[in-house]
């Protein structure tokens, strides 16, 4: 299954050891929207992925510190935010989004998560296209 | 497609790859900053020497462009960089290869240090080739193997067209590495004109009005900017839906699955009152739902909106249909 995650950033930016988010520590495909600035900017050292994977997987990465797994894919983009979860949860992950990215989400937000995901990808990479970052479905290792 | 690269490194055994002329665009040079060296085995190109970086003469004629590659597992060991944007005079491009089981494309600007960008896993066999295609376009970066698109990024920090080539971290040999059994590249053709359906005929009314006090919906929502003087309405909400359809006008089957936008505004008249739904579908002829949404509880409005449909939705429209689609507007009390 697919989940968009916020994920820090890890390597040392050396050809074996490459800039890339903390999800790639975990069985999965994944791509991220990374920033240009994201050395020297500390507002930009959390990126947007779409990562596939399985649902233990996924379960295990938001145990990590350095990983948020938002609840939602790829496909759920035409769903309007206030049709995930409580009013609780959407509380939490509209925290997570806001302290993470600095793009400010609210629990009874009424745009689509389209328009969210635009907006978080947005903040990372001016040339930010929800419709142009995906990856294949996790075939497992 | 006009083909700017083409080599399908047919030379003995042994010939460096400098001293090699491919069929199109390929004359091969080794990148100043970074010299590679490459000879061909078995009609193949591989590294073979000191140095990472190696390019083809030829150019695109603009930065859009796909490379393709017939990418050979000799033995699975090291991994084949395809570059491209590759500017032949710093260290600057966009990679793709394959190493340890796994896909990555990777960005370099002007020598500094390495962003990857995408990563898949899939394993590969020894002696066997993979159609591998990159296409670069500025609004995203897709790979594919054998057809089948396994990743798209959206990253265009690399924007000028630059040059294709190969780069590889260690030495290979004839026998072992990832060989390139054949590579080419072609511009892309340019993206179709941009087309709009606006709403041109009434289907069904239900009980919908067009508030400006007109007797058709089309000629209130059918402006090319947005103006909310003139509007549609539904009647006030019950829990039978109400529900207009609007034919849009003629426009020509684009030929893409890509960038097929429907856009509208909407909203309830007052942040107070009954709470009520939306239904949008997007309808080719009387009988077939391209596509259909909803917004629950609508707010105040108006609200832009934008819904861009899926590959699979822009496919299902035949090019007849792009002649005879329809909006249709359903509004139910929840």
């Amino acid at each position: 299954m697919k989940r968009y995650t916020l994920s820090t950033i890890i390597g040392t930016g050396l050809d074996e050891d490459s800039f890339r988010p903390a999800v790639t520590a975990y069985p999965c495909n994944w791509v991220v929207a990374i920033a240009p600035d994201h050395q020297t900017n500390p507002n930009k050292r959390w990126v947007i992925c779409v990562v596939a994977a399985t649902q233990a997987t996924l379960t295990a990465m938001d145990t990590d510190p350095s990983i948020d797994v938002l609840p939602f894919g790829y496909d759920d983009l035409p769903m309007i935010w206030t049709s995930l979860g409580t009013n609780q949860q959407r509380t939490t992950w509209a925290n997570a989004i806001r302290t993470r990215t600095g793009v400010t989400v609210s629990r009874d937000d009424p745009r689509t998560l389209r328009d969210i995901v635009q907006a978080i990808g947005s903040a990372v990479d001016s040339n930010f296209q929800s419709d142009n970052l995906n990856v294949t479905d996790w075939a497992g290792a | 497609m006009p083909v700017f690269v083409n080599d399908t490194f047919t030379d003995p055994a042994g010939t460096l790859l400098t001293a090699h002329t491919g069929e199109i665009g390929a004359t091969w040079a080794s990148h100043p900053l970074d010299v590679g060296v490459y000879s061909i085995a078995n009609n193949r190109a591989y590294r073979s020497g000191t140095g990472r970086i190696i390019y083809a003469s030829g150019s695109p004629a603009g930065a859009e462009y796909d490379i393709e590659a017939d990418y050979y597992v000799v033995t699975d060991v090291e991994g084949m960089h395809l570059l491209g944007r590759l500017d032949a005079t710093a260290l600057t491009y966009y990679s793709i290869r394959h190493y340890l089981g796994v896909w990555t494309l990777q960005k370099r600007v002007a020598g500094g240090t390495t962003d990857t960008l995408a990563s898949t896993t899939q394993g590969v066999v020894a002696a066997t080739n993979y159609a591998i295609k990159l296409e670069i376009r500025d609004a995203a970066k897709k790979f594919s193997v054998g057809g089948s698109v396994l990743f798209s990024i959206t990253n265009n920090e690399i924007t000028a067209a630059g040059k294709v080539g190969f780069r590889e971290i260690a030495a290979t040999t004839a026998t072992t590495g990832k060989h390139i059994d054949r590579v080419w590249a072609t511009d892309a053709l340019a993206p179709p004109p941009v087309q709009f359906a606006r709403p041109a005929t009434d289907v069904t009314d239900g009980t919908w009005t067009d508030q400006a006090g007109g007797l058709s919906l089309f000629a209130a929502i059918g402006e090319a900017v947005a103006a909310d003087a003139d509007y549609i309405r539904s009647a006030n909400a019950t829990t039978t839906a109400d529900v207009s359809e609007i034919a849009l006008g003629t426009i020509i089957d684009p030929g893409v699955s890509t960038g097929h936008i429907v856009r509208y505004r909407y909203g309830k008249d007052t942040a107070a009152g009954d709470v009520v739904n939306l239904t949008v579908s997007l309808r080719q002829g009387t009988a077939t739902e391209i596509a259909a949404w909803t917004h629950l509880d609508i707010p105040q409005g108006p609200i832009d909106a934008a819904q861009t449909l899926t590959a699979a939705q822009a496919d299902a429209i035949t090019t007849a249909g792009y002649s005879d689609l329809r909006l249709r507007f359903s509004s139910v009390k929840a």
